[in-house]
């Protein structure tokens, strides 16, 4: 199973790969969020976990691309506190879970889990 | 006499010309020297950065492991002054970032490379930025050892100190430790206070309270009402009722919002006695606590503070309160009265439509 981690804070980033690649998946990473678009557009990732605020553009904004692309990847957004209405807004969406920092990385984990047991 | 002359004067121009040379030189050199060290700095710094990160990373994934300890890089500047200060400063901000055990892992690196005396020699420092980071540090890092001198921090002079006490007494001590509200004299902003109030878990001795209530700083006042709201502590109503008297209008916002929460039969009743004794920002409040308790028997309170109350923004919040408590048919007929202001027709149908919308 892909996974592609959108995060612009290097040692989530950096966390949340050496905890997936621990668990078993195949990971990809972006720095920022046209990095993410650009590879959502070019890979078959089976699933995304992406930060809603960061550079070039927002966690919302990938979501979008990933819907206007026809793709139905669940997407996990993680968000600041005192992000309520983007988080709505990305539930609007479609976002499939979201997760408030700071947080647990076996809490995240165990939602991807559940989210790709579903699947 | 005439050319010697002029040879001295060339003379002097060249022995100038060059001495400016010289010194145009040095500044170059001056400057390119502090570039170059800037850039080694930065260069390090991002280098150490990404160790470290490296290092908090492994710790979080692979607590569990055997083998990942530092790497050779890591080792070789982890008893260096510079690094050891930087490798603070993240694992405090790393801290933030994770909760859980993730957190007890940071801890523990905290622990193995014994940064305690790092984290408190910041606290002796002389600028007030660098005692305020010391204490941030001291927190996060749950040094208890330190709370003394943390304490002693409460009466400092500079704002971004004492800041930081307060919040660090109240994540040691949790309810205890705001009994510095007691003998408070400086204010306590609106972020201090969400701070405060975010930190709090459990709730608050009514005795600390009732003190806190009658404290002669407005903003304490403000802030152990907020208190009162968030733990809903139903026992202080009649000491928050008695704010509606206070001599700032503030108090009384903020006392009206608690009633509001703290609600019981009478309250209401309350609401409309203070009503007209107040001036028109508490009078709002006291409008929109009224809108959220849902009751219908204010119809005709709120029909009489459309229709003839002058303020427009009251006018507008009693709209909206007929509209919330579902007299959008009285609204309508208002509207459609030829008996209305063009004012009272426009804002009636401003509150319907926006609705609507």
């Amino acid at each position: 199973m892909l996974i592609l981690i959108a995060e612009d804070d290097e040692l989530i980033l950096k966390t949340v790969e050496h905890k997936l690649k621990k668990e078993g998946y195949e990971v990809l990473i972006a720095r920022n969020g046209k990095e993410a678009i650009d590879l959502v557009k070019v890979t078959d990732v089976d699933l995304v976990i992406s930060d809603i605020m960061m550079p070039f553009a927002s966690g919302t904004e990938i979501l979008a691309a990933i819907r206007s692309l026809g793709k139905n990847i669940p997407v996990i957004m993680l968000s600041g506190l005192g992000q309520e209405e983007v988080v709505l807004d990305a539930f609007n969406l479609g976002a499939a879970d979201f997760i408030v920092k700071p947080f647990s990385p076996i809490e995240l984990i165990l939602r991807i889990k559940r989210l790709t047991e579903k699947k | 006499m005439g050319t010697v002359h002029l040879n001295v004067m060339l003379h002097d121009l060249l022995l100038i010309f060059l001495a400016v040379l010289v010194m145009i030189l040095m500044m170059i050199g001056t400057v390119l020297f502090y570039g170059f060290y800037q850039y080694r700095s930065l260069k390090n710094k991002r280098e150490w950065e990404s160790l470290i990160d490296e290092r908090v990373s492994d710790a979080i994934v692979f607590s569990d492991e055997v083998g990942t300890s530092e790497n050779e890089r890591f080792q070789s500047h982890s008893a260096e002054g510079s690094f050891r200060n930087l490798l603070l400063e993240k694992l405090v901000s790393s801290k933030k970032k994770f909760s859980g055990m993730a957190q007890d892992e940071i801890q523990q690196l905290f622990v193995n490379y014994d940064l305690y005396k790092e984290a408190l020699q910041n606290l002796n420092s002389k600028k007030p930025y660098v005692i305020a980071g010391g204490i941030q540090e001291v927190t996060a890092m749950k040094i208890t050892e330190s709370l003394p001198q943390v304490k002693q921090y409460l009466k400092h002079p500079a704002a971004q100190v004492y800041s930081e006490a307060q919040y660090a007494m109240v994540v040691f001590e949790g309810f205890n430790g705001l009994n510095f509200l007691s003998t408070l004299e400086t204010p306590l902003s609106d972020w201090q206070q969400l701070r405060l109030l975010g930190s709090l878990t459990k709730v608050p001795e009514v005795t600390y309270v009732s003190v806190w209530l009658q404290s002669s700083n407005m903003s304490v006042v403000v802030f152990t009402l907020k208190l009162i709201k968030k733990f809903q502590m139903l026992t202080c109503y009649d000491q928050v009722k008695k704010l509606l008297d206070h001599s700032s209008a503030i108090v009384r916002i903020n006392a009206v919002q608690t009633l509001q929460i703290l609600e019981n039969d009478l309250t209401m009743e309350h609401f409309m006695e203070t009503y007209p004794l107040q001036p028109v920002k508490v009078q709002l409040a006291v409008l929109k606590a009224m809108k959220h308790s849902n009751d219908k028997r204010y119809h005709d309170f709120f029909r009489s503070q459309l229709i003839h109350q002058q303020d427009v923004s009251l006018k507008m919040e009693a709209a909206q309160a007929l509209f919330a408590l579902g007299f959008s048919q009285s609204l309508t007929e208002i509207a459609q009265s030829k008996a209305s202001s063009q004012q009272l027709r426009e804002i009636v149908k401003h509150v319907l439509q926006k609705k609507y919308d």
